[in-house]
């Protein structure tokens, strides 16, 4: 994997300046978002295969969202853009179509869950 | 309409009371035939309490003669309802002075409506507005309703004073409401109705907060009400000193103009009342000695004029208080993060709903939401918004997902002032947020400048009906003037003429005045003069209109009866006047009156005519020895005694 890979799976950049926004008021601020982000995305994994099973591109575009805004404030680009392709893709009722996206979703939530735990140590 | 929670504040038997004298001089003047003597004797017990009255009827004095010596010549100078009402006060002060509420200030509180009686006082006195020692005691009783929900809620009302301590945008009034159904100003008329105090204090306590208070106030109100507002804003700054913010120094300077009218400086009338500040606190055991540093340390001049409205490009650099909206908390934590590190007020809610229940309660200038949410989206958030009246002002910035045209037109037409896509760049988030502060702060500034061409207007009005009523009016006496009572006089006539009702007049004169004025000196002229006009005014009926004509003249304009009534009020009168006992200084005894009665009939042929025809009467009682009513024989007058 190359660097930019690398940059859009988690933008070290965007970490190191949540980092810095926390400051003394507010140290806790990147622990707390890491640990949002990683207590909200399974549960909405799961609610995209409930969607897909279910037929329900509304929910699937809806729960998309959501995850995209989580994701583009950590810096995980990669994440957010796929989610973006899912809800573009349930805003056009293409449940089919969304279906491997959302595979390719889980893989990359576990690399991007990697990365910030890395980045709490 | 709140009678039953005041009665339920009273049940708890926390309500602040006079004490010990002043509760015996409550019950005494609720009494039908309660006598002065019974009164003085109660407060005379208190020998604290007589000299506080003693300096203060002296301190209230208009024209600065010789300082009052006793209990009696101050109740003769204020007048027996106002001697009991600042008894009720000061005892008020010195019984009620701690509690069980422990954000409540007491020393504060009292020290603070101590600065307020006492500026309202001069104020009064300067002016020629109110009479200075009701000013006094209801500047000082003006803010019972605070103590009161105090005393009777310690807990809650600490949670209040704390809420208001951490965002003084909120409104005391309203939290009172909510909390106890009644607020402080409902509290305080009240408990200034049980009490018996005059029903003017009432009124304007009632709506001393209130911005168009001045409307629902009737003309003797008003005067009282004015300089108790003006006294409160002294009174604040006595307490502020060098700390005063902004917005109490642009009431000082609003006020500085208004005085400058009357040729009142500010300034120097801030220094006197402080000295008289730290003088009362003396007198009733208050901190005022140290709390004068902060006052005696500033500089009024300096801090008016340091006090230049805010540049606006410069104010966007200020807080404002903003309401952050998004679903997703992750992006909420975030967001509020940026906009707390760029120095401003967050709040925030995670939907449109939640934000704008919200929104009605904090007042926020500007409000950031995010599109796309669960419960009211930002587009419907917005257009519920602006249909309010407060939400039309403030400034809203969208968060959109993506920059598509079609929902960002979408977002201008439901009322969004601008809009930024996510993930958005801080630094162009808060340059955006900098541009809506602007506008709001030049919007802000628009509406302070109406609002001070409002109070000009309002001010105009007032003096021009001060001026008029001036003119209508005796200095000395408050009694009406002969220009008001000739115009009165004339209406009264015609009236008469038109629908063929009879109409009297009673002339008085009183008796060896000048001897008065020379034995005694004027000032003790001047005391007869007041109090015979006040028992002159007593005696009347309401219809009758009574007025100084000059010296010591008075006429009494009597319509819709003939001589025979006419001549039982003269009589009321002259024997009124000689009951009463004058006692000033070495006088003390009564004087008389000697009167004059005539009717209108057929061929008289104007007021002066009858009026003259009353004037000759007033001599034959001069010359039948004074002290009497003498009753015009009229035009034909052998007619009449054949």
């Amino acid at each position: 994997m190359d660097n930019s890979d690398d940059k859009s799976l988690l933008d070290l950049e965007i970490v190191a300046s949540l980092k810095a926004l926390g400051g003394d008021d507010d140290p806790e601020l990147f622990a707390d978002l890491v640990s949002m982000f990683m207590d909200d995305t399974p549960a909405r994994l799961q609610a995209m295969d409930e969607a897909l099973s279910a037929g329900d591109s509304e929910a699937l575009s809806r729960v998309a969202h959501a995850l995209k805004s989580s994701c583009g404030n950590l810096g995980a680009f990669s994440l957010a853009e796929l989610c973006r392709a899912i809800e573009s893709a349930g805003r056009g009722g293409d449940v089919d179509g969304a279906r491997p996206l959302v595979e390719q979703s889980k893989t990359q939530y576990e690399r991007v869950r990697t990365a910030l735990e890395a980045e709490l140590a | 309409m709140f009678r039953k929670e005041f009665e339920e504040l009273k049940a708890t038997g926390q309500l602040p009371s006079p004490s010990g004298v002043g509760m015996r001089i409550l019950t005494l003047t609720q009494e039908e035939d309660c006598s002065i003597d019974e009164l003085i004797e109660t407060m005379q017990a208190d020998p604290a309490l007589t000299g506080r009255i003693v300096k203060l009827a002296t301190s209230a004095q208009v024209s600065t003669s010789r300082p009052i010596s006793s209990l009696n010549e101050a109740a003769m100078r204020l007048g027996l309802k106002t001697v009991s009402t600042v008894a009720l006060g000061f005892t008020l002060v010195t019984g009620n002075r701690s509690g069980a509420c422990t954000r409540f200030d007491y020393d504060g509180y009292w020290s603070e409506s101590l600065a307020c009686g006492i500026a309202a006082s001069k104020l009064s006195r300067e002016l020629g507005r109110a009479d200075p020692a009701e000013a006094f005691t209801c500047g000082l009783m003006a803010a019972i309703g605070e103590l009161a929900l105090a005393c009777t809620h310690p807990e809650d009302y600490a949670e209040i004073i704390d809420r208001l301590a951490s965002d003084p945008g909120l409104d005391r009034k309203l939290l009172e409401t909510e909390a106890f159904r009644i607020n402080h100003c409902e509290v305080a008329a009240s408990l200034m109705a049980d009490w018996g105090l005059p029903e003017r204090f009432q009124d304007v306590v009632m709506y001393l907060e209130d911005e168009t208070g001045e409307d629902s106030l009737d003309e003797s109100s008003m005067q009282l009400f004015q300089v108790l507002v003006d006294g409160a804003i002294i009174a604040k700054y006595c307490m502020a000193g060098r700390q005063a913010d902004p917005v109490l120094l642009e009431q000082l300077n609003l006020l500085r103009r208004r005085l400058d009218a009357g040729d009142i400086d500010l300034a120097e009338l801030c220094d006197e009342v402080v000295a008289d500040w730290v003088e009362w606190g003396a007198v009733l055991e208050l901190p005022t000695e140290d709390m004068a540093e902060r006052v005696r340390s500033a500089n009024l001049e300096q801090q008016l004029s340091g006090n230049k409205v805010i540049e606006v490009v410069e104010a966007a650099e200020l807080p404002v208080r903003v309401l952050a909206v998004d679903d997703d908390p992750l992006s909420l934590r975030v967001l509020a993060r940026h906009l707390k590190e760029a120095g401003h007020e967050v709040h925030t809610a995670r939907n449109g709903r939640e934000a704008l229940a919200m929104t009605l309660k904090l007042r926020p200038q500007i409000i950031v939401t995010d599109l796309n949410m669960p419960d009211l989206n930002g587009l419907e958030f917005c257009k519920a918004l602006r249909r309010s009246r407060f939400g039309k002002r403030i400034y809203v910035l969208l968060l959109t997902g993506d920059g598509n045209e079609e929902r960002v037109l979408e977002g201008f037409e439901a009322g969004v002032d601008d809009f930024i896509t996510k993930p958005f760049i801080p630094r162009v988030l808060l340059a955006r947020l900098r541009a809506g502060i602007r506008l709001v702060r030049l919007q802000e500034q628009v509406e302070r400048d109406q609002e001070i061409h409002m109070k000009n207007a309002m001010q105009m009005t007032r003096l021009n009906r001060q001026l008029k009523e001036a003119a209508n009016t005796d200095f000395l006496t408050k009694l009406p003037n002969r220009r008001c009572a000739m115009a009165h006089f004339e209406r009264t006539w015609k009236h008469a003429m038109d629908t063929d009702t009879p109409i009297s007049v009673v002339a008085l004169d009183i008796d060896h005045f000048k001897r008065v004025n020379d034995d005694y000196g004027h000032d003790v002229g001047d005391v007869v003069l007041q109090e015979t006009s006040r028992v002159l005014r007593q005696s009347l009926r309401r219809q009758d209109l009574a007025a100084r004509m000059g010296g010591e003249e008075f006429l009494v304009i009597c319509p819709g009866v003939a001589v025979d009534v006419a001549s039982h009020i003269a009589e009321r009168v002259r024997s009124a006047v000689e009951e009463n006992v004058v006692e000033f200084g070495k006088f003390k005894r009564n004087v008389t009156v000697s009167v004059g009665v005539a009717q209108y009939e057929p061929g008289i042929v104007d007021i002066d005519h009858l009026m003259r025809l009353a004037d000759e009467s007033v001599y034959s009682s001069k010359s039948g020895g004074r002290n009497r009513v003498t009753i015009s024989p009229g035009l034909t007058p052998k007619l009449r005694s054949a």
